[in-house]
């Protein structure tokens, strides 16, 4: 039973992983590279499918993790006796103010929606999304190993989330958004953009995400011989594959982003990279629901 | 200065993130430990007899249930961390013709381990947990590392970290993983 339970809570956490990196890389693309995105309807669909997904993978998180933590099946995720205990718990109020920044961020959608560009533009509307973006960044380091952190893990456990968000949450823009539109001009001036913000991006990811590593497996004997160290393996292999891919990408906009008559090898590309990222994400969510290495 | 509506909603978003976060973060809450209700709670548990009929001394402070908690949920300290009792530091002083003085052996909090564990579900099958100082045939001595396959979060695996100490272990069925026993090593 605990463990049908444990299954589903990380599928949900899975779901709520690829709606935050879809919400707040969604948001970043908008407004760093591409604010005239916002008026797009595929660009705005695009991140308030991953609002959808973010809001049902917190909810549904936080009624599964207090069936897992009470030892019951999925179905008592409903029951009010297992779930109002949590509220007690530090990780039942994280999850809580979870989904209430969800919440929040409908404010930043709406306003999105009504002013599109406009909004992307503007300072107010910048700030608004983005505390409510870096608030539900805040709260994925609040549970789980991050709170045997000190003070500097914590600073970059959030570094690295919002690193990945960027990364990752900008290349499913690109894919779903940007290519399709088949607009050179738009191609011409974000791709390089984005290009650039990605490789940031990952040279930030790798160095972040080496001490976190180093923080929480701790020794070769440890990440290879306790789950939490084989799944970080798992998740180093995916990631060494999405680089390689990654760097595919770049070649081909810095070489032939001006020269070629369609953008087919990119799409290609960057469909197999946007495929093997979302599957590292949903490595990370077994990966925060395992024992660290240590 | 003329304020603009989407500037008021900015400001009104900043404010309630933080309030949000702060909340979170636990701030402003009462420390359950201070509740009259989760003492005489603390007081109630009996420590559980072990088998060499020793009196049993806790080796950590017992977890406190929350006074208004009604689910057999573990209750983990607000507060910060607390670090597992350490070994004695290696560089002791050298020995002289009186023996220095030792620190006594503090046996396994077997209560409150097995209270924890039922609580989360894992000794569905044992009413009690038994202390034993060798490991048994068919089973391992789970590794503070290989807590990795409980089932637990964060918070309860810290609160099993520091229940177990230095000095005990759980002891697992080499073939179905399951808890059988608590090891005592001094």
């Amino acid at each position: 039973m605990t463990e049908a339970a444990k299954s589903w809570f990380l599928f949900a956490r899975s779901f709520d992983y690829l709606g935050t990196t879809l919400f707040v890389g969604g948001l970043a693309f908008i407004a760093l590279l591409w604010p005239d995105g916002a008026d797009t309807a595929r660009a705005r669909r695009l991140i308030a499918f991953g609002w959808l997904c973010g809001f049902a993978g917190t909810v549904a998180s936080l009624a599964l993790n207090a069936a897992w933590v009470a030892g019951k099946p999925p179905s008592a995720a409903l029951d009010p006796s297992v779930l109002v205990p949590l509220f007690d718990a530090p990780f039942g109020r994280v999850w809580f103010a979870r989904a209430l920044l969800w919440l929040l961020a409908v404010v930043v959608l709406a306003d999105l929606s009504r002013r599109g560009a406009q909004a992307a533009t503007s300072w107010s509307w910048r700030v608004g999304a983005g505390v409510v973006a870096l608030g539900v960044l805040r709260t994925n380091g609040m549970t789980g190993h991050a709170l045997d952190l000190p003070g500097w893990g914590q600073a970059v456990v959030f570094v690295h989330l919002l690193v990945v968000c960027v990364w990752v949450g900008g290349l499913l823009v690109l894919l779903l958004a940007v290519l399709p539109a088949r607009d050179r001009d738009v191609l011409t001036a974000v791709l390089p953009r984005y290009s650039r913000l990605a490789m940031v991006s990952v040279a930030v990811l790798t160095v972040a995400g080496a001490l976190l590593a180093w923080r929480l497996v701790g020794s070769v004997n440890s990440l290879l011989h306790t789950g939490y160290g084989q799944l970080l393996l798992l998740k180093l292999g995916l990631f060494a594959v999405l680089l390689l891919l990654g760097l595919a990408s770049k070649t081909w906009v810095d070489r032939r982003l001006s020269v070629a008559p369609t953008t087919r090898a990119l799409a290609l590309s960057v469909t197999a990279e946007a495929v093997l990222a979302v599957a590292v994400l949903g490595v990370a969510a077994f990966l925060v629901t395992t024992g660290p290495g240590r | 200065m003329k304020l603009q509506r989407d500037q008021v909603v900015a400001a009104t978003l900043v404010g309630t993130v933080v309030v949000v976060l702060g909340f979170a973060s636990g701030i402003g809450r009462i420390p359950p430990a201070q509740s009259t209700v989760s003492q005489q709670d603390h007081h109630a548990q009996a420590p559980v007899p072990s088998p060499t009929g020793q009196p049993h001394q806790p080796a950590v402070p017992v977890p406190q249930p929350v006074a208004h908690n009604p689910a057999p949920m573990p209750h983990v300290p607000a507060g910060p961390h607390v670090p597992a009792p350490e070994r004695p530091h290696p560089t002791t002083p050298p020995p002289t013709t009186k023996p220095p003085a030792t620190e006594p052996h503090q046996p396994c909090d077997a209560g409150a381990i097995t209270k924890l564990l039922r609580q989360l579900g894992l000794l569905s099958l044992l009413d009690e947990l038994p202390v034993v100082h060798e490991l048994p045939a068919g089973t391992k001595k789970a590794e503070r590392l290989s807590l990795v396959e409980l089932p637990l979060l964060g918070d309860p695996l810290d609160l099993l970290d520091d229940l177990l100490g230095t000095t005990c272990s759980l002891v697992v069925d080499e073939k179905t993983d399951r808890v059988t026993a608590l090891l005592d090593t001094p």
